[in-house]
């Protein structure tokens, strides 16, 4: 088992980076940016999140790197997936055009 | 039969202890049941027209609060570990305990959600958005309650005195369930209930 995990310290940042990313993103959509910032910066922050979690309260971070393999083979699979689907999206509107 | 301490057999394939690695195979397959959702979404979202704006629609206040109190429970859940590894048996409890609840909140407010939602009118089979938001979210919430049940055993068996400094395998590997389920809802709150 991995011996050195973060500080009580480090995870309540952790948390006040996660809160406060969260208000951002609620901020944003309420306030009503334009579509595509909402979207571009609602993406980024929801990685962001997801990444400060894996890495810090799943503690990535702190196992050896092959671990990273585990949860990396299928996330890449995933979005190899959905990528391979775009053609198909794209045929059906240029259809509908 | 001789006893061994959780997390003391190391997978023979990857150097960690074999019951971490039972879960990650776990995670694996919980990673591509959910990107199969939500790649569905998208490419349904994406070749539709005239999809609706969620916020128009959701209570997106609400969904932020579920949010908070999602996150809020993967905090407590990672100072449970962090007290079970130093043997500070009140507090891995009172951690356990109140992640559990924590759930149980995220539970409550999803179910007055889906209430709501439902008298306005917004159904599972009132639209495709419809279709994709009650598909997504209930099956984060029977996961979500999957993990309060989990918990709730894991504070029984702490308050028998189970866990130490040197035997803390079972509240680390929940743990990384629960931070799974809450990277989940991260992106479905994101791609689903905000964009």
């Amino acid at each position: 088992m991995p011996t050195t995990h973060p500080t009580a310290r480090t995870y309540l940042a952790i948390y006040g980076w996660l809160i406060g990313l969260t208000i951002l993103e609620v901020g944003v959509v309420l306030a009503g940016w334009p579509r595509g910032a909402i979207v571009t910066l609602l993406v980024s922050t929801a990685l962001a999140k997801a990444l400060l979690i894996a890495l810090y309260f799943m503690h990535l971070k702190f196992d050896r790197p092959i671990v990273w393999l585990l949860p990396g083979i299928p996330v890449v699979l995933g979005i190899v997936f959905v990528l391979a689907l775009f053609p198909d999206v794209v045929f059906h509107l240029v259809q509908r055009m | 039969m001789e006893h061994v301490a959780e997390g003391t057999v190391e997978s023979p394939l990857l150097d960690i202890p074999v019951g971490k690695f039972g879960m990650w195979v776990f995670l694996i397959s919980e990673i591509m049941f959910f990107t199969g959702l939500i790649g569905s979404y998208i490419v349904l979202r994406l070749g539709s027209t005239g999809w609706p704006q969620p916020r128009t629609i959701l209570n997106t206040p609400l969904l932020g609060l579920n949010t908070v109190v999602l996150l809020s429970s993967s905090l407590t859940m990672v100072l449970a570990l962090a007290a079970a590894q130093q043997d500070r048996q009140r507090a891995l409890q009172r951690y356990l305990l109140l992640t559990a609840l924590l759930g149980l909140t995220f539970l409550g407010i999803k179910g007055y959600d889906y209430v709501h939602m439902w008298h306005r009118g917004f159904t599972i089979s009132s639209s495709l958005f419809g279709s994709c938001y009650y598909l997504l979210t209930g099956f984060h919430a029977l996961h979500v309650l999957s993990g309060v049940i989990l918990l709730l055993y894991l504070f029984t068996a702490a308050s028998r005195g189970l866990f130490s400094a040197a035997n803390y395998g079972r509240i680390e590997y929940s743990g990384l369930y629960w931070h799974f389920i809450d990277i989940v809802w991260v992106m479905l709150f994101a791609i689903l209930c905000l964009v």
